[in-house]
């Protein structure tokens, strides 16, 4: 017990100094204390087929997370909104435990219980101290093995999912986000993380079962930690019972594209729009792996986001610039490569006043235009490398988001793979792969989705070359 | 993901994108009917913070307790009663500094208090004792317990019985010889020593209780060797004056409590 407590301690007092582990680090610390050296990613496949994957950054904090292959793509016409469900039902009760009991139990240990949903994974993940792992990561399995979703329980989440839906709504961007997915791919991808208002409360207990019961299952998990070690993991993760695999119907997801527009009166105005992207694994049709760190790097040299607090978009290269030139008003601009196991989306998100939105969308458009026709300079390819190098690692400095990233590698490919090898295959990036991929994506069919003063907005063929 | 049902809402929305680290903003509490609204909390209105709404990559929802959201519902139904009917008039003016009267309100009030601590402690004390000598002896008792008795008519010489506490009280009208003898009685000779004069308030009248002192039976009078009492029990002999002269008994007959509250009459007990 006092050992126990004494490598907590000693953890504690360690730990935060070395938990940046993942990036490079200077020899001095590394001769600190033997026992803490960093630690590469391990990834074990059980013999059940569930994936273990973690890494160990001797932080004293562990995270363990739950990823199943069951995201809003999975819905389908009958039970849309389900794993927005789902993700606000986590934690009723289930066949071990009562709601009041997990949120007790929880907040006994001082951890943290959540469940994220993405258009492909459904993740619960628990934060906790590291010695209260065993006790915190039960709750997970209950949750993930042995739901109840008791029909009173359930018929009471129609107020939280009232309350979820009407946030989102406020927010612009995120929804026009959303919407743009649905535009561009309608069903699979294109299926909102939001239920939509039609089935608000009619989603039933048998249909989340069900739903559980079809996706749960041993082939389509994977069990993924950080500041946990491997071993331990591997233990806890054989205590797992999940559901027996049986078929799933899985759509590819094949990109339309097409427009969308709500109109929230006059005010800040959203607009994403995007064209087809390169997607997270190989394929046959379109953009794909290979592909993918092309589109970064292409996506930094058009511009994302300013990287001074406080300051103007105008500043920042190529898009801002050119905004900048057409209108004086705020705004926002800012490219995103949103990549998935087998599509993406590549395209930018415009943000301003209703009146100033027109100017915004044009100036963009020709931006882009001008990159098919006056190409890129190697200076701009220099400098997106190194964003996108230095988005890559500051993104994987949180140990959330290095939670995601193993899982989604864990489910996607089976394999963990370094950011430094990543960040080598950037820097063998030439300027011609750009110009290339910048022109196959440039001249594809666009989707655009617009919240906002759609009245002041225009359309996407009024913008479109 | 937890979130406590019935009583407190809490959810997020959180843009996490990949290749970047930056939570959108906040969610605040809109209208969803019988929830209260209070307004947006901050539109966007420059540059940076519409920068800060837009994400680099795919999009992810999180719910859980202590996430980053938070619903509060602000009970304003509520009215507080207006109390300035039963307040000081030092204080109702809510502009005015209170701490100019606060000495003479404290004074006041505990001058309020202390006269009441004292009245209520008299109070307390005087159902206490009500309650408490309402077990002491009641007034019919109290009655028995005192005699009264007409001394005109016991003749001189003559020695009067009454029954008294439930014991024989002896009244002795003593003649003057008896009294002159008495008093003459060598003092050195006597068991228990008490002269005549100790044992009576009037010379003429002799007031004792007719109790043996040896072992309680009751005295003859005008017997025994002395002109006093005989104890036929054991042959104490008591002399005129009650006291013992011969016999077993230790002690001088007892001598009660008398009063004469006139001539005539004297009042025992």
């Amino acid at each position: 017990m006092a050992s126990r407590v004494s490598r907590g301690i000693a953890r504690t007092i360690k730990g935060p100094r070395l938990a940046n582990q993942f990036a490079s680090q200077a020899a001095a610390r590394q001769s600190d204390d033997s026992s803490l050296v960093n630690q590469p990613p391990k990834l074990t496949k059980l013999p059940s087929g569930v994936i273990v994957a973690s890494v160990e950054n001797n932080s004293p904090i562990s995270r363990v997370a739950v990823a199943v292959n069951a995201g809003s793509r999975f819905e389908d016409a009958d039970n849309l909104g389900i794993t927005h469900c789902l993700r606000v039902a986590a934690g009723l009760t289930n066949a071990n435990s009562t709601s009041f009991g997990i949120a007790r139990s929880i907040q006994q240990e001082g951890a943290q219980l959540t469940c994220t949903t993405s258009r492909e994974y459904i993740y619960y993940t628990v934060d906790c101290i590291r010695d209260n792992v065993d006790s915190t990561i039960k709750f997970l399995r209950d949750i993930t093995t042995a739901p109840a979703f008791k029909k009173w329980e359930v018929a009471k989440l129609g107020e939280k999912l009232e309350i979820d839906l009407a946030a989102f709504y406020q927010q612009h961007a995120a929804r026009s986000f959303d919407l743009l997915h649905q535009a561009a791919f309608r069903s699979t991808l294109g299926r909102s993380l939001y239920c939509p208002e039609v089935t608000l409360g009619r989603i039933s207990s048998e249909q989340l079962l069900n739903y559980v019961q079809t996706h749960y299952t041993n082939g389509r998990v994977a069990i993924v930690g950080v500041g946990i070690d491997h071993d331990q993991l591997v233990d806890e993760a054989n205590k797992f019972n999940f559901f027996p695999a049986g078929p799933v119907a899985a759509e590819k997801a094949t990109y339309g594209g097409g427009e969308i527009r709500i109109n929230t009166g006059s005010g800040p105005t959203a607009v994403s729009v995007a064209v087809e992207g390169p997607s997270y694994l190989p394929r046959s049709k379109g953009l794909a792996a290979k592909d993918l760190l092309h589109a970064g790097v292409l996506q930094y040299v058009m511009g994302s986001g300013p990287f001074i607090k406080y300051s103007n978009d105008s500043l920042v290269p190529r898009l801002g610039q050119a905004v900048a030139q057409a209108t004086t008003e705020p705004f926002s601009v800012s490219c995103f490569n949103a990549n998935y196991t087998d599509a993406g989306l590549f395209g930018f998100t415009a943000i301003s006043q209703g009146t100033a939105i027109e100017k915004v969308l044009k100036s963009a458009f020709s931006q882009f235009a001008s990159v098919t026709k006056g190409g890129i300079t190697d200076k701009e390819v220099a400098r997106a490398k190194k964003q996108l190098k230095a988005s890559l690692y500051f993104y994987l400095e949180s140990g959330d988001n290095l939670l995601t990233d193993l899982a989604e590698q864990a489910l996607g490919h089976q394999q963990i793979v370094n950011p430094e090898e990543i960040a080598k295959q950037i820097d063998a990036i030439t300027t011609n792969d750009v110009v290339n991929v910048a022109k196959r994506i440039i001249n594809s069919r666009p989707s655009m989705a617009v919240v906002g003063d759609t009245a002041r907005t225009p359309y996407i063929d009024d913008l479109y070359r | 993901m937890i979130n406590v049902p019935k009583t407190s809402m809490m959810s997020a929305v959180s843009l996490i994108v990949p290749n970047v680290t930056k939570p959108v903003v906040k969610s605040v509490a809109p209208n969803v009917g019988k929830y209260l609204v209070p307004p947006a909390k901050k539109a966007a209105l420059t540059s940076y913070s519409m920068s800060l709404l837009t994400g680099k990559g795919a999009m992810r929802v999180t719910s859980g307790i202590a996430s980053t959201a938070q619903i509060r519902l602000a009970h304003t139904d509520l009215r507080v009663p207006d109390f300035s009917d039963y307040r000081r008039d030092a204080v109702k003016d809510s502009n005015k500094s209170t701490s100019e009267s606060a000495s003479s309100r404290r004074a006041f009030t505990y001058m309020v208090i202390g006269a009441g601590s004292v009245a209520t402690a008299y109070a307390a004390k005087n159902v206490v004792t009500m309650f408490v000598s309402s077990m002491s002896a009641s007034a019919d008792v109290l009655a028995l317990a005192k005699i009264e008795i007409k001394l005109t008519d016991i003749p001189e010489g003559k020695n009067a019985t009454f029954k008294w506490r439930g014991k024989p009280l002896f009244v002795r009208h003593r003649t003057a010889e008896e009294i002159a003898a008495e008093q003459a009685v060598d003092l050195s000779q006597l068991r228990d020593v008490q002269h005549d004069n100790d044992r009576v308030q009037k010379e003429e009248w002799l007031i004792l209780l007719g109790v043996c002192t040896h072992l309680g039976c009751v005295p003859i009078a005008n017997a025994g060797d002395y002109g006093g009492y005989y104890c036929p029990c054991h042959g104490s002999h008591y002399d005129a004056s009650g006291r013992i002269r011969k016999g077993p008994a230790p002690l001088n007959l007892e001598i009660p409590e008398y009063v004469f509250p006139d001539e005539d009459t004297v009042l025992v007990g």
